[in-house]
């Protein structure tokens, strides 16, 4: 008897293979080559597409998901310009160790390699900026390359993987059983440490009379907060978060010394200058973090914890080198750690915080530069006040970021979103939209500057449609305000291609049907951030912010930490 | 005068399209001076052996550029095999001057470094001399007496002297996967 065979196409496949990944949210844009896989949509319901209105905000919004959830985020666009318009996001997204996966439409494999209509090598131009990069040209493969990507994304060091998707194999046929889906590459885990390295660790830490810890993005990506906290409390040591650092532990924390590096506070940096030990853990020195690398912490030996070995040594030499998982190592340095009263050491941060609130410019006149303009960082501060510290914040990229960064009290975990590695403006719109959609109940700030909202701002029509409830916190001093910084401070105050004539962003908003409005007194601050808070639907909030504001302290890039400015 | 040590990386690779083009990519960006890179099948199937020399200048960053090479997904095993106990050679062709009168000498040349001439011209010789890259280096100085019309070097292979491990635990190859369904499309 002639049975039927069960038969499936490659577009559903791709979409089951999804749905077994636990996917719920897909940031994406139709085209040409990607319609079968649209098409599939209805099949599976489980899976909710939001359309974008540029593919780049796609894969920033799967990167506020997967930021958010510690899962990989999903992006998809059509072959040629829409995988390209993904490509800033991926590449934030390896920067920042972000695990997403980008679904792009590929030309029928018959046509790959003659230029065919928006056909793009995109694999070609994705291979540095990704973990892995598949084109699926066997329909058969695809639940287990599906499973890879995923897999291969967030396991080790996560990162973007890229699945280009030629049209011909999304619309084959095939018979419905039998897929393997064996994991090809599987990823080594780290060695972990010996006991010849927690000795090494415990006599640098027995000696050290002025240690600092490092709180690296690897704290929150690893979950380790709980025993990097124990770890600190047994110790009684201070320390410091990396930007991506920030909210792994509450920002109130008696041995906090705040955020590290550029733009760090004066008693972290001073006490990386003065520093015998740093225990670094789960980051990766960058540039931003250490400035003129062999004048970097000389005083300092080095226990760096790192899962991705070819982070150790790269920049700064360790003195013992673990690699390892972070959770295993900082548990058993725990465990060997003698408590220290550091008393002179708590008084030098302590000394250097109260000089550095005596000349913050935002604790006098009211929080106003010279222009009467309110200051960034006042408005931060009110924010953070209002708002207890507990509300998600997804900053963009400039001054308005180190700010946030700086004023705002984190006080839960992980709640801190921005682009830090590739510093790419246009992120915060939609990466908080991929934040709200993975944590409907809480409330989700933007904060972004006048430059950078405009790069991205169609996707206010994405925000209309979906309905996204987020407060946007626009700080709007019409400059694009880090590089008039720099032009300030670097080239003779010429203010060359800075200048922002802006268009009427409330009006805009309204437009899109969302609520806003514009304050440019001191006064009516607090009470147009509370009706923010109130309004139920995405709120536009433009504070009118002082041009000439700076962003201190600041170490220039490439110099000494003894070369920190503190005043303009 | 004694030569500056290539540095010689040796890794096992998963043959997938783009292997090669990561590892250049990777080199590309990364901007280490490459001297010669040797890819070539393995005894199993589905690897291939990679073998990549750097200039000597990148010696302080070759635990660095190990490491980045680890990184690839598709390369299971990355080693600096500079100091191991590995046999390293290069094959190379060289294209010599030589008069009917030079060709004796060409020819002993050849031999003091265990080669063979393979081709004969009326004004030049083909020679094939196989050794470590420092060998060749000194074999060319020394045919420069006579001549070189040209050079074809296929860089450096390298093998360990005994048992070698190519990653093989950390990669699963597709002859152990499930047999696939028949119909392909």
């Amino acid at each position: 008897m002639a049975r039927r065979k069960k038969t499936i196409k490659g577009a559903e496949l791709l979409c089951r293979s999804l749905v077994e990944e636990g996917v719920t949210y897909l940031f994406g844009y139709t085209g040409g080559a990607i319609m079968p896989v649209y098409d599939a949509f209805p099949k599976y319901p489980q899976l909710r597409h939001i359309m974008v209105r540029h593919e780049q905000a796609a894969a920033f919004a799967a990167q506020g998901m997967a930021r958010a959830t510690g899962k990989p985020g999903v992006c998809i666009a059509t072959s040629g310009p829409g995988a390209t318009n993904l490509m800033t996001g991926i590449a934030d997204a390896h920067m920042d160790s972000i695990p997403i996966v980008a679904l792009t439409g590929q030309v029928a494999t018959s046509v790959i390699g003659t230029d065919a209509f928006q056909e793009s090598d995109i694999i070609g131009m994705l291979v540095p900026v990704t973990k892995q990069s598949y084109i699926l040209d066997d329909p058969y493969e695809i639940p287990r390359v599906v499973k890879e990507a995923f897999y291969l994304a967030n396991t080790g060091r996560k990162g973007p993987v890229n699945i280009d998707f030629p049209k011909d194999i999304a619309n084959a046929i095939v018979e419905d059983n039998g897929f393997d889906t064996t994991i090809r590459y599987p990823v080594p885990s780290p060695p972990g440490i010996g006991k010849d390295q927690v000795t090494r660790a415990q006599d640098l830490m027995d000696q050290s009379e002025r240690p600092i810890v490092f709180v690296g993005h690897g704290v929150i990506q690893s979950g380790a907060q709980g025993e990097v906290r124990r770890f600190l409390e047994r110790s009684n040591m201070p320390f410091s978060c990396t930007l991506h650092g920030i909210s792994a532990l509450p920002a109130d924390h008696p041995q906090s010394l705040g955020m590290m590096g550029m733009h760090g506070t004066v008693e972290a940096n001073r006490a990386i200058e003065k520093a015998d030990l740093i225990i670094a853990l789960g980051m990766r020195f960058d540039d931003r973090v250490t400035g003129k690398l062999d004048e970097y912490a000389r005083n300092a030996d080095v226990i760096h914890v790192e899962h991705d070995p070819s982070e150790i040594n790269k920049n700064v030499r360790a003195t013992v080198a673990m690699y390892s998982d972070l959770k295993p190592a900082v548990v058993e340095m725990t465990k060997v750690v003698k408590p220290k009263p550091y008393k002179e050491w708590y008084t030098y941060a302590a000394k250097n915080r109260k000089y550095w609130n005596s000349i913050d410019p935002i604790n006098s006149r009211n929080g106003r530069g010279n222009s009467g303009n309110l200051l960034m960082g006042a408005v931060i501060r009110k924010l953070s006040d209002l708002t207890g510290g507990k509300d998600n914040v997804v900053a963009d990229v400039g001054q308005h970021q180190m700010f946030a960064a700086r004023y705002y009290r984190f006080h839960r975990f992980n709640t801190w979103f921005n682009s830090g590695g590739l510093g790419s403006m246009g992120f915060s719109v939609p990466a908080a939209m991929g934040v709200k959609f993975a944590r409907p109940e809480e409330r989700v700030w933007v904060i972004v500057g006048d430059g950078s909202f405009q790069m991205n701002i169609q996707e206010l029509g994405t925000i209309m449609e979906q309905k996204i409830d987020i407060k946007i916190l626009l700080l709007n001093n019409n400059f694009l305000g880090m590089v008039r910084q720099w032009q300030d401070l670097f080239h003779g105050s010429r203010f060359v291609g800075t200048p922002v004539k802006n268009p009427d962003f409330i009006a805009l908003a309204a437009a899109y049907g969302i609520a806003g409005e514009r304050v440019s007194e001191g006064k009516d601050l607090e009470p147009a951030l509370r009706r923010a808070m109130k309004h139920k639907g995405a709120y536009l909030l433009e504070i009118v912010t002082d041009m000439e504001e700076m962003i201190l302290p600041m170490i220039p890039a490439g110099s000494r930490f003894s070369d920190m400015k503190v005043t303009r | 005068m004694k030569q500056k040590r290539l540095h010689t990386i040796l890794a096992f690779a998963h043959n997938q399209p783009g292997v090669l083009y990561k590892l250049l990519s990777l080199i590309r960006k990364k901007r280490y001076n490459v001297e010669t890179i040797t890819v070539g099948h393995t005894h199993v199937d589905g690897i291939s052996r990679m073998t990549i020399s750097f200039s000597h200048g990148e010696g302080n960053k070759i635990d660095q550029i190990v490491r980045q090479i680890d990184k690839i997904t598709e390369i299971p095993k990355t080693d600096d095999v500079t100091y191991a106990n590995v046999i390293n050679r290069e094959l190379v062709l060289l294209k010599v001057k030589a008069s009917p009168q030079d060709r004796v000498h060409v020819t002993a040349t050849t031999q003091i470094f265990g080669g063979k001439v393979i081709y004969v011209a009326p004004a030049h010789m083909i020679v094939e001399i196989t050794g470590k890259q420092e060998n060749i280096d000194n074999a060319i100085r020394l045919f420069e007496e006579f001549g070189i019309e040209g050079i074809a070097r296929t860089g450096a292979t390298v093998m360990h002297r005994e048992e070698e491990d190519m990653g093989l635990d950390r990669i699963v190859l597709p002859e152990k996967r499930m047999a696939l369904p028949g119909n392909r499309p």
